[in-house]
């Protein structure tokens, strides 16, 4: 029995689904267009205009070495976007392999690997990644790193559960009764069963991402030297603006991290939605 | 040996090797990153020369790596973390009182997020579909999405403006206090804020796990069994539903609790509150790194420890794991 | 004594309504043993959902009515239908995992009942569980247990124990037996026989297996599509059946007596979300005709008390 399911169909008849892909493609606008959408050069300092008010000129007013704002804010679209998805493909992808090998191999390579995964689940990541990229120093590379390497237990756990349950199923008894090889049956088998948890789950590895980056910029590590929401919020405190009563300064960043990370949770919990029933229609 | 007891030991085992991992990468981390950061901190000016050299002896910092490595591990079953470069004092001697003060922010703000999490996901699973469940689990997501660090700010500016509540650290500076009545009370007033702050963030979250839980529960065959005895949807839901929902609930709030903590450093630095957030903080920005050290310790080894009490907890309570 | 009259239960799915049953008419005496023999899809369990007030929220009664002693359960408020589920009618399900609630002992969960309806305190509850318990063999070894130690068996047993303790004078077993391996499946059964002979309880035996019904079952009851096939004393289904339906389910079925290959029924289950016109059974029917499209379910009726729902029947 076939059914007439098309993800994208679905997907775009989600009510969820939808305003989070609205949000994510504006920010993803934001970021590519910044520069042509933000009124300045978001790194042009300007010292007379130290913390001035929004004005005609600066919608957001201006921040401690007299850049404007709202540049500022539009360009940081631009790394959050970048880290989160970047991050959240490395957690993923490891998580992925890491799952498939453990669900698929099972015995004492299971063992060995969920216990691993049980330690990165337990360890309190955002110290371990502040303490790691204090030491790394500043650079993008190295937070898309540290990120991604301490957020994939999540998804090898769930992943792992999902092999476990397709290693049950008859066409791949059929495929090993075929003297199909391990990795094949994993690959071309397993795999394209899998990606209905995977997306779901890869959404919210992106929104953590994006919020742990902003995180450790906002405590001083990472990539504090590029443009970043958690950045300028950071600015806004070691400037005194906060505590002057800047709402300019200090929401907008947030309100944009805040949309960011809700569009894709919206996208995830709605692709889990989705999914969720079509666990059932494997593909043989 | 029953099961049970075999089950336990299982997860102490665990334990005990996730701790011995720790520390063993903490050492190789500090040791072994470009810089030799610890190395060149004991070499600092800041310290006194007995200093520099009790430290050689406690630590072996003459001595090859791998005795190094047992000295350190020695030395942190013992407590003893060096001396801080910024504060001039042994590092456990802060840490502690630190941690402590953590406590008093994390432990009430979990409970808090827990029971409130509890009734609203209640709320949500069992109006499942309605707006009501769309705007609690609407709400949960936003209040998850929110940056920590942000929520306070916002929180910091409103207080200044309206002048209602302190905005930094856990006791107003250099006030004596008539009475241990007006001490607590001063602590209190300084809580609240940060309390709010990382209450919410939580309780977005558990809102959420309880909501999927119980869910997945009312699906459960036994629930349509409980109604068919005649039981209200009340009854049903508050006999057998929640408390099946609960108990996956524990593993999955302890499997989270370093997000907890992650929420709780946030919100230290933003308030200033005084544990061990805002000292992991501060020794970044004054490169203090035994203080760092440690902290990576402490933090990582108490969230483990924290685990484990929920294991045990959790297989107490299910009887599938207890009677096996 | 439970009357059912052109009862029409649909369910609100996102392709559309669904008639799980339509027009269903039966009529079951005191004491009697009332097989329903239907395959998935039939809509067997969603009659005993009906009975129960069970159905989900996506299900209603579009039409008809379930009356128990001339009362009519489907037109009572939720509080009343609440009090005589558990207690004047209760429900056997499925032997699955999961029936029990796997944080409450077994004791605990058959008092139940009594608690739910406020007939005893506490104490006395559990002691009329326990020997409820002993009735259906659980001794008390498994007073205190939970589910998970128990075997299928034995949960099924505790299940049936909480049907009955509150002496209803009306059991829906649901494929009782079902999930069960064939010994313990016997077992069930004798318990089930052995209960309602003493207590003189109406049971209604819902299941797939025909021959299984047939050992217990005074009269019995063909479902197929949501529509009767056939209605009958035991001895009449099983050994003068009228309907192409049932005589492929009897054959369908290896014996021993018999000794002839069991002839499977061929095609799919009829699909109810799109039902054929007329006799639902007509695209698997060997001895259907074009004009079976037109049926209008108006029975047959051979001898007293039998009636076979096909056009076809005695038209040789």
């Amino acid at each position: 029995m076939t059914d007439e399911f098309s993800p994208w169909r679905e997907f775009l008849s989600n009510k969820k689904a939808v305003v989070g892909l609205v949000i994510v493609l504006f920010f993803a606008f934001m970021a590519i267009l910044a520069p042509i959408v933000s009124p300045y050069n978001p790194n042009t300092t300007n010292p007379s205009l130290f913390l001035s008010p929004p004005s005609r000129a600066h919608l957001l007013g201006t921040d401690e070495l007299g850049r404007d704002l709202l540049s500022r804010d539009i360009y940081g679209a631009q790394v959050s976007l970048i880290v989160g998805i970047a991050a959240g493909a490395v957690a993923v992808v490891i998580g992925l392999i890491a799952g498939l090998i453990s669900g698929y191999m099972g015995g004492a390579v299971d063992e060995i690997i969920m216990r691993i995964v049980d330690f990165f689940l337990v360890i309190p990541a955002l110290v371990f990644m502040i303490i790691i990229a204090a030491l790394l120093g500043p650079s993008l590379v190295n937070v898309i790193m540290v990120i991604g390497l301490l957020s994939w237990a999540p998804t090898a756990r769930i992943i792992r559960s999902m092999v476990l349950s397709l290693k049950e199923w008859p066409f791949v008894e059929s495929a090993k009764a075929n003297n199909a090889g391990t990795f094949y049956i994993m690959f071309t088998h397993i795999f394209p069963n899998v990606t209905s948890v995977l997306y779901g789950n890869a959404m919210l590895a992106i929104s953590g991402a994006i919020f742990t980056q902003a995180a450790l910029v906002f405590l001083g590590v990472g990539n504090v030297n590029s443009i970043s929401w958690g950045g300028i919020i950071r600015e806004a405190y070691t400037s005194g603006a906060l505590t002057a009563g800047d709402f300019a300064y200090v929401v907008p960043p947030g309100v944009f991290i805040f949309a960011l990370i809700f569009g894709f949770i919206m996208m995830g919990f709605a692709i889990e939605e989705i999914m969720n029933p079509r666990l059932r229609s494997i593909r043989e | 040996m029953n099961p049970f007891h075999k089950y336990i030991s299982r997860r102490v085992i665990f334990a005990v090797i996730s701790v011995i991992a720790i520390i063993s990468f903490d050492f190789f981390l500090f040791r072994l990153m470009p810089g030799n950061p610890i190395l060149l901190d004991y070499r600092s000016p800041a310290l006194t020369k007995t200093q520099i050299e009790t430290l050689s002896k406690q630590f072996g910092l003459n001595l090859p790596l791998w005795q190094q490595y047992f000295l350190f591990m020695k030395n942190t079953f013992e407590g003893n973390f060096g001396i801080s470069i910024f504060y001039h004092q042994s590092v456990s001697s802060i840490i502690f009182p630190a941690l402590e003060n953590s406590l008093i922010l994390l432990v009430p703000a979990t409970i808090l997020a827990i029971i409130l999490g509890i009734l609203t996901g209640k709320l949500a699973a069992w109006r499942r579909g309605t707006s009501v469940d769309s705007a609690v689990t609407g709400g949960s997501m936003a209040l998850y999405s929110i940056p920590t660090f942000w929520l306070g700010g916002i929180f910091i500016l409103l207080a200044i403006k309206t002048k209602t509540f302190p905005v930094s650290g856990m006791y107003t500076i250099g006030e004596v206090f008539s009475s241990p009545v007006a001490e607590f009370a001063d602590l209190l007033d300084h809580l609240i804020l940060p309390l709010v702050t990382l209450t919410l963030v939580l309780y977005g979250q558990f809102t959420i796990i309880m909501r999927n839980s119980l869910i997945d529960v009312l699906h459960e065959d036994f629930i349509n069994f409980a109604k068919s005895k005649g039981a209200s949807d009340n009854y049903v839901l508050n006999k057998h539903a929640v408390p099946n929902a609960e108990l996956p609930m524990i593993s999955i709030i302890a499997v989270n609790l370093g997000l907890t903590v992650s929420g709780a450093i946030l919100t230290e630095t933003v308030f200033s509150w005084p544990g061990i957030g805002f000292l992991i903080f501060n020794a970044i920005n004054a490169r203090d790194y035994p203080v760092l050290q440690a902290a990576f310790v402490i933090v990582a080894v108490a969230v483990v420890f924290a685990n484990l009490m929920a294991d045990i907890i959790y297989s107490y309570l299910d009887p599938r794991i207890r009677y096996q | 004594m439970i009357e059912i009259e052109n009862l029409t239960v649909t369910y609100k799915t996102r392709s559309g309504r669904i008639r799980a049953l339509e027009d269903i008419n039966i009529n079951i005496q005191n004491n009697e043993i009332f097989g329903i023999v239907g395959e998935s899809g039939s809509g067997k369990t969603t009659l005993a959902m009906a009975i129960m007030g069970l159905l989900p929220s996506n299900g209603f009664v579009e039409n008809g009515t379930i009356k128990i002693n001339g009362k009519d359960i489907l037109k009572l408020g939720p509080e009343m239908a609440r009090r005589i589920r558990g207690r004047i009618v209760s429900l056997v399900f499925q032997g699955a995992m999961n029936t029990l609630n796997p944080l409450m002992k077994i004791e605990d969960q058959v008092a139940e009942p009594i608690l739910i309806h406020r007939t005893a305190n506490r104490e006395e509850a559990i002691k009329k569980a326990r020997k409820t318990l002993e009735l259906v063999g659980l001794d008390s070894y498994t007073w205190k247990k939970y589910p998970h130690e128990l075997s299928g068996g034995m949960r099924q047993r505790a299940v049936i124990a909480t049907a009955m303790i509150m002496d209803p004078s009306t059991i829906i077993a649901d494929e009782p037996s079902t999930a069960l391996d064939v010994i313990t499946q016997a077992q069930i059964m004798n318990i089930l026989k052995d209960l309602q002979r003493a207590a003189g309880i109406t049971v209604i035996f819902i299941s797939h297996d025909l021959p299984l019904v047939s050992e217990m079952a005074d009269r019995i009851m063909i479902l197929y599509g949501g529509r009767p096939a056939e209605i009958g004393l035991n001895k009449q289904i099983m050994e003068n059946s009228g309907h192409p339906y049932t005589k492929g389910l009897i054959n369908s079925v290896p014996s021993i007596e018999r000794r002839l290959k069991p002839i499977a029924i061929p095609g799919e289950p009829v699909n109810i979300k799109d039902p054929p016109p007329g006799c639902r059974f007509k695209p698997r029917c060997p001895i259907a005709i074009e004009s079976c499209v037109s049926y209008d379910y108006v029975p047959k009726e051979p001898e007293k008390d039998h009636l076979v729902f096909c056009k076809m029947y005695g038209a040789e």
